[in-house]
């Protein structure tokens, strides 16, 4: 009886407890503060990272040289102006007077010293390739800056967007803190559990700000995040999965906002190797097989859509006009697989839950649709890391994953691993003709030409099949309604500087 | 008893030593690796190349062993090949967390265990019995990380008697002992039942023996004969298998910590094998099994403080 008594009186005060603690801080001055909840821990505050857990703070904690609005044209960061040469090889920048988080003013030797940083291969910078036109930065004076480069680069201004500028004598802390001048400094870490940023009094733009705190808590099970959020222990999930998002989208004092803004493309890709995938009408026959609105439909509902073409619709390189291309028609397909003269055959597709979020589903789609035109569908699901493992090794024959930067100026992933063209393309795909085009999207800084250029650079890579675009998955966010101004850059990082919370 | 555990602790040094070869090379053996994780989308083979270089992974994995034991000897676990943290201080301010949820899972599972187990040893075969058996094996059936989330959507969303999310609020004791009370819950839901199994079957056992019939022949009370004859005894098998629940509550209460969003090692240890962080995860796994061997040590001399003959087996 003893031990059913201290379990009781122990049950009580354990209730008791729980419903006599504080549920808030009230005792704190009551100033706008912003929690967040993401499902992995950062892995450090290092910019040149762009892991997803690392989206939460760049722009918070970093600023760049210049930002995109939103019909993508450059406006001013911490460069307030800048002139390109006669040769378009060379653009100056001014920069402004503003102070990193040390304290110290942020010169044109930063400017430098983030490149050399950003290109040095041990640390790893995502940025590394995409800097590959810039050939050198040179300082013209403490507030000027020039970078050079070896051809136009069409897609400067939007790589500079994600290009942070660090604090050369704060770069050995990372682990710990920031070396930014941002908007948002940090003032707490704990490995694991989250991290808090406090707003930068000193910032260029510190009276425009009006969030005095942000806090980033890592919840790593979706369930837990949707319910931390309806109790209001967060205000925004910088990860929310459909059921959670069909959750909030209908209840009073929540909402899910889902920007356009860097929508994430689906693809299976093809390795054009082996036989009998070498086969462009094969590839064609493939990719009239699968049937893209039913994915888009059934694997994510209510936050995607059937893609034909590298760009979703909204990004100026979509051209309509190429957008019939793509439908689901099986007696087309088979047509063209009788033209190959194949027989029925199998095909592996490596798809990974995790790393390629509703790859298993999509293929299981696929995979009944494939068998109606006489091609086994063999899907085959991998750990994360050896999924990334066996794509940078093009170790497949098909291959569903996806790629987060639609957003972006197209020279971002032209040439790439994605899309090649040569011996990078992981597809193998290459073509005389493909390069040629590539090649124009790239050489000149001409809008209308370089819309016309990837207009035929779509086409082609419609007509070739090695990479197909199945549906663009848009990004969503549930939040509070009482959170206002979230926005997303190009690239698809969150920038928390004009929120507002009442 | 001095000379039981010196024998138990020099024992575990081979043990150490063979789990430390095992979590290494087993570290290595998972696909992927930091420097490709690490590269970014589009990286080349040279930026991956010299990353793992960078990280020391070129190395031949026998001389990386050798580096890493001879430092971890000195108590160096090196620094996070992600984050950049040393080791020492990313465990070091998780472990805490991770003792306090362990401890109060095992007080909870011990008071559920030893109730259940009581009430059912004293009276078996009643309808009481059959009922918290039933409740037992259903327990025991279910993954710990369910129980979690049922207990989260019921006790925290429903009803709003704690947080969802426990690591944002340990500011102060009580927001400690709140959040502490759902999680600690999962992990004795799920392991109380191995003890009340434990504890009902030595209680069956127990008021079989000889001496429990001669204190009845005597007329003793049932409430002294229960008390003095029949629990004491029916303890041995529930000290053993407390052993064997604090192993259960170091996996269980890594998948505790991620739903509960617990900040410690359990949490750390699911982070870091996701960004194949090596040295973080080899450090949690041997702490762990250090962990295991003594709480296995403890259990094992308080049995044999119990049962002499248990502490004059290896002197003999």
């Amino acid at each position: 009886m003893r031990v059913w008594a201290i379990s009781v009186t122990l049950a009580a005060a354990l209730l008791f407890v729980g419903c006599a603690a504080d549920s808030g801080d009230g005792g704190e001055e009551d100033k706008p503060r912003l929690a967040i909840a993401q499902d992995a821990d950062i892995q450090a505050f290092d910019p040149t990272q762009f892991a997803p857990s690392n989206h939460s703070f760049l722009y918070q904690l970093y600023d760049t040289l210049i930002m995109l609005d939103a019909e993508g044209a450059p406006v001013p960061r911490l460069a307030t102006e800048w002139t390109r040469s006669d040769d378009n090889l060379a653009v100056t920048f001014h920069l402004r007077e503003a102070n990193f988080h040390s304290g110290r003013p942020v010169t044109a030797h930063d400017v430098l010293f983030s490149y050399e940083y950003y290109t040095t291969p041990e640390v790893g910078a995502n940025l590394l390739e995409r800097l590959t036109p810039v050939t050198s930065v040179e300082v013209v004076d403490d507030d000027t800056v020039t970078l050079s480069l070896s051809e136009p680069t069409p897609g400067l201004f939007d790589l500079l967007s994600t290009f942070f500028i660090l604090d050369k004598e704060a770069i050995d802390s990372l682990s710990t803190t920031d070396a930014g001048s941002g908007p948002f400094m940090v003032s707490d870490r704990t490995p694991g559990v989250g991290f808090t940023m406090q707003k930068y009094a000193d910032h260029w733009a510190a009276n425009e700000i009006s969030l005095e705190e942000v806090r980033v808590q890592v919840v790593p099970d979706s369930t837990a995040a949707g319910g931390a959020l309806s109790t209001g222990e967060v205000d925004l999930l910088l990860q929310t999965d459909p059921l959670t998002a069909a959750e909030f989208a209908d209840s009073d004092g929540f909402k899910v906002e889902r920007p356009n803004a860097a929508p994430f493309t689906s693809y299976l890709m093809i390795n054009v190797a082996d036989a009998p995938l070498d086969s462009k009408l094969v590839r064609q026959a493939l990719a009239h097989a699968i049937d893209r609105e039913r994915i888009a439909e059934i694997v994510y509902p209510g936050t995607a859509e059937a893609a034909c073409e590298p760009w979703a619709p909204g990004h100026w390189a979509f051209d309509e006009s190429l957008a019939d291309r793509c439908e689901f028609d099986l007696d087309k397909a088979s047509e063209l697989l009788d033209e190959a003269g194949v027989g029925d055959f199998t095909v592996t597709v490596n798809t990974s839950e995790d790393y390629s979020p509703g790859s298993v589903a999509a293929a299981q789609i696929m995979k009944e649709d494939f068998a109606k035109i006489g091609v086994n569908l063999d899907i085959q699901t991998f750990e994360p890391a050896k999924a990334r493992e066996l794509l940078l090794a093009s170790d497949f024959q098909l291959l569903f994953h996806y790629y987060s930067e639609g957003g972006l100026d197209p020279q971002g992933m032209i040439p790439s691993g994605l899309w090649g063209p040569g011996e990078s393309s992981r597809s193998n795909f290459t073509d005389p003709e493909y390069e040629a085009i590539a090649d124009r999207v790239n050489s000149t800084l001409d809008q209308a030409e370089r819309k016309q250029a990837l207009s035929e650079f779509s086409a082609k890579v419609i007509d070739e099949a090695f990479l197909i675009p199945t549906v663009y998955t848009f990004r969503q966010y549930a939040m509070a309604a009482d959170v206002e101004g979230l926005a997303i850059s190009t690239a698809g990082f969150p920038i928390l500087e004009r929120v507002t919370v009442r | 008893m001095v000379a039981f555990v010196i024998r138990r602790l020099l024992q575990s040094v081979p043990v150490i030593l063979l789990a430390s070869v095992a979590i290494f090379i087993t570290a290595r053996l998972m696909p992927g690796d930091p420097a490709q994780l690490l590269a970014g989308p589009d990286p080349s083979p040279e930026t991956i190349a010299a990353i793992r270089a960078s990280l020391g992974l070129d190395q031949n994995i026998a001389v990386q062993y050798i580096r890493w034991l001879g430092a971890v000897i000195q108590g160096d676990f090196g620094r996070s090949l992600i984050s950049g943290l040393p080791v020492s201080e990313i465990i070091g301010g998780s472990i805490g967390p991770s003792l306090l949820l362990a401890a109060a899972g095992l007080v909870l599972t011990l008071v559920f265990g030893i109730s259940m187990g009581l009430a059912c040893g004293l009276r078996p075969g009643s309808r009481l019995d059959r009922t918290l058996s039933f409740i037992a094996s259903l327990w025991l059936a279910i993954p710990v990380f369910w129980i979690g989330v049922v207990l989260i959507l019921v006790f925290a969303v429903g009803l709003g008697w704690f947080p969802v999310v426990a690591g944002s609020r340990l500011s102060t004791p009580s927001h400690v002992v709140v959040a502490l009370v759902l999680p600690a819950l999962s992990l004795a839901i799920v392991q109380c039942p191995i003890v009340a199994r434990f504890l009902r079957s030595s209680i069956v056992e127990t008021r079989e023996l000889e001496h429990v019939r001669t204190a009845h022949a005597k007329g003793l009370p049932s409430r002294l004969i229960t008390r003095n004859y029949v629990l004491r005894n029916s303890l041995a098998p529930v000290i053993t298998s407390t052993g064997i629940l604090v192993g259960n509550l170091i996996g269980g209460v890594a998948l505790v910590e991620v739903v509960f969003s617990w900040p410690g090692v359990g949490s750390i240890l699911v982070n870091s094998l996701g960004n194949r962080d090596y040295s973080v995860v080899q450090a949690v796994l041997l702490v762990a099994v250090a962990g295991f061997l003594i709480s296995n040590l403890i259990a094992d001399v308080l049995h044999a403080g119990l049962d002499p003959r248990i502490r004059n087996q290896g002197s003999r």
